[in-house]
């Protein structure tokens, strides 16, 4: 494995790693120079480089990060569990459905909602939860962001139900398994990681998503994504780069989780849940 | 009769997707304890026909019995039939204990009851001690004795077998093709097995079934159904045949402008046609025998075109007017007759096979 993806690489032209070398760095740069940042003494990102752990010290007792972060995690967490839930419930839906028509016109309406900008959406979501009556609100937000999410997990869930070997539903029921029952000792087991991948990408596709937030949310509420702008906007201190290097660290672990999930659906014969 | 009514009994269903009729008006009986084995090309609506039977896709017609209950209307788990796919499908993530024991759980047998059972049935697919395994860590052979014991646990009223050796290698599918007949036989469950290789169907079964195009072409004995295609359609697809044109003229056959005695298996079939009737003589290619020489009266005659060694048998083609025709022998028996030479005539005896119209 390791050995082929090297000879892939020497395959690749000077110009090609250059340009891979290039993006990867613009990606990572930026990350690494925040997290050192979060461990030096001045608050102005200014040398000679001192260690010290008290932005992370700030950050967990006068920042008014953690109010949002929070807010942002439980916001997020919500979704995400909604979002596998009824995912779950539309990806088996698809994989059973009657009408061919009617399968394809949601998978059209999922993609589109993965594919319409979310500046677009959000603007939209604004508009028709005026019309609702629900306007700018919490609830109006988890709305929006479960919607948004939502494509993600069915996708995810249904890639790896059209994988599974329809004969394996079909031999529990002919040993006395009643639909339900098949689906929960058969199905559900073997689409398990990919419904917790789908959670996964859909809590933090909806943590990141600035817009659907920024469109929806109530004055007064601020969300993590929200508290960062408005930081960003009049000068922010160091703490701030604390926050950024805890969450990137969570997010190695999340895609590191990911991973695994990943490699655990890869053994199981229908191959890989993403 | 009554035994009939204790069997599975499939009477006019019918169905279709779409616009395309894939089972028209099948109808058959399999009587308690029977071995039958149901053959038919790609496409021919084999596993449509099974599925109808598990209760996995509704009939659009026709009514299916076992064991005298009307069962076409009944959801599979209420069916008690067993079904080994082709594929195995058993269920990944449990252990082969897990597996085997699924249907037991499902009809709430006792924990220890449950394992005695599945002890047992290991034993009697020779798979005693493979118990703690995940299917993933088995062999196909293996996996497909798990698949027949899972099905065979529940002691199911009828067992249905979909191509269930056609993923195995020749090896392989030989042995567990013997198994089968052994564990048909010692447990006695009434057993449909589906394959589309002709073999397997002759060597297992106390029926075959024939389906071809959705309608069954010939049902009967293995060597009924070998020996006495009904059609032309039958003859060819189960193993080599010559189909020889000729003519009915009296006692007689006409090849071309060779005039030759019919087989005694065709005497009776030849005086119901009628004289310059164009028949097709049916003939296995180890029902004839060939010498080198012209032919002398009432014998065929014809030129060798190739001899192909095949180890215990030799096969000779040769061109009779035209028409090719093989011919199977053991391979001492065509060693003492030669020499034999490409290109020179050849005499043929038909021994036997039937008149198609
Ligand atoms: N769900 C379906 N929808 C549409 N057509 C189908 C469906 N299932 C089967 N068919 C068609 O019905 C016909 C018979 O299929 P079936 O699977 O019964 O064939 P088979 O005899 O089992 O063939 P094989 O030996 O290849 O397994 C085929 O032409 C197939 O394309
Ligand atoms: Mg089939």
């Amino acid at each position: 494995m390791r050995k082929s993806r090297l000879r892939d690489a020497e395959a690749l032209s000077p110009f090609m790693i250059g340009m891979l070398a290039l993006s990867l760095a613009i990606l990572f740069v930026p990350l690494v120079i925040i997290i050192l940042l979060s461990f030096n003494t001045s608050p102005y990102g200014t040398f000679p480089f001192q260690g010290t752990l008290k932005w992370y010290a700030a950050l967990f007792t006068d920042s008014g990060l953690l109010g949002p972060t929070w807010l942002s995690v439980e916001l997020s967490f919500l979704v995400a569990v909604s979002a596998a839930v009824f995912g779950t419930m539309a990806a088996v839906w698809l994989d059973r459905r009657a009408s061919k028509i009617a399968g394809t016109m949601f998978r059209a309406a999922l993609l589109s909602a993965i594919t319409v900008p979310w500046l677009i959406l959000g603007l939209a979501m604004l508009l028709v939860m005026n019309a609702i009556g629900l306007g700018r609100s919490l609830f109006a937000i988890y709305l929006g962001l479960l919607a948004t999410v939502l494509p993600y997990v069915v996708f995810i869930v249904s890639a790896r139900l059209n994988a599974l070997d329809r004969d394996l539903d079909f031999a529990a029921r002919s040993l006395g398994a009643s639909p339900i029952v098949s689906f929960l000792r058969v199905s559900a087991p073997l689409i398990l990681p990919s419904i917790l991948s789908g959670t996964l990408i859909a809590f933090m596709v909806s943590f990141n998503n600035f817009l659907i937030q920024y469109f929806l949310a109530p004055f007064g509420v601020q969300t993590l994504p929200l508290k960062i702008y408005t930081l960003i906007r009049v000068g922010y201190l160091p703490d701030l780069n604390a926050l950024a290097t805890l969450i990137v660290g969570i997010t190695c672990l999340l895609i590191a989780i990911l991973h695994r999930l990943g490699l655990r659906n890869a053994g199981l014969p229908g191959g890989a849940a993403l | 009769m009554s035994n009939m009514d204790d069997g599975l009994n499939i009477t006019a269903v019918g169905k279709g997707f779409g616009p395309v009729q894939v089972l028209r008006d099948v109808s058959l009986s399999v009587p308690r304890g029977a071995f039958h084995t149901l053959l038919g090309p790609s496409g021919s609506g084999k596993t449509t026909l099974l599925k109808i039977v598990a209760g996995f896709t509704p009939a659009d017609s026709g009514a299916v019995t076992l064991a005298g209950r009307a069962i076409t209307d009944m959801p599979p788990e209420h069916r008690n039939i067993g079904v080994v796919f082709q594929h195995y499908a058993l269920f990944p993530h449990m252990s082969v204990t897990e597996n085997i024991g699924f249907g037991l759980k499902m009809r709430g047998v006792a924990k220890a009851e449950r394992a005695a059972r599945v002890e047992e049935v290991l034993r009697l697919v020779r798979m005693t001690g493979f118990g703690h395994r995940k299917p993933a860590a088995l062999s196909g052979g293996q996996q497909q004795r798990v698949a027949l014991a899972r099905a065979l646990v529940i002691k199911p009223q009828l067992l249905l077998l979909d191509e269930p050796l056609s993923a195995l290698d020749r090896k392989v599918r030989q042995e567990v093709r013997e198994e089968l007949k052994r564990i048909q036989a010692e447990t006695g469950v009434t057993t449909v097995m589906v394959t589309h290789d002709q073999e397997e169907a002759l060597f297992l079964a106390d029926r075959v079934l024939v389906l071809e195009g959705g309608a069954l072409r010939q049902q009967g004995a293995p060597a009924d159904i070998y020996g006495n295609p009904a059609d032309e359609f039958v003859a060819g697809f189960l193993g080599a045949i010559n189909l020889l044109k000729v003519k009915a003229e009296g006692q007689m056959l006409r090849l071309g402008s060779q005039s030759f005695a019919p087989p005694a298996d065709v005497i009776g079939a030849l005086a119901c046609a009628s004289k310059g009737a164009v028949l097709h003589l049916a003939v296995r290619p180890e029902q004839l025998l060939v010498e080198p020489g012209e032919a002398g009266t009432g014998q065929l005659g014809g030129r060798l075109i190739a001899t192909e060694f095949g180890g215990p048998v030799v096969t000779l083609r040769i061109d009779v007017e035209g028409q090719a025709v093989s011919v199977l022998s053991l391979s001492p028996d065509v060693l003492a007759a030669g020499p034999w030479e490409v290109g020179m005539p050849v005499r043929l005896m038909v021994r036997g096979g039937s008149l198609l119209a």
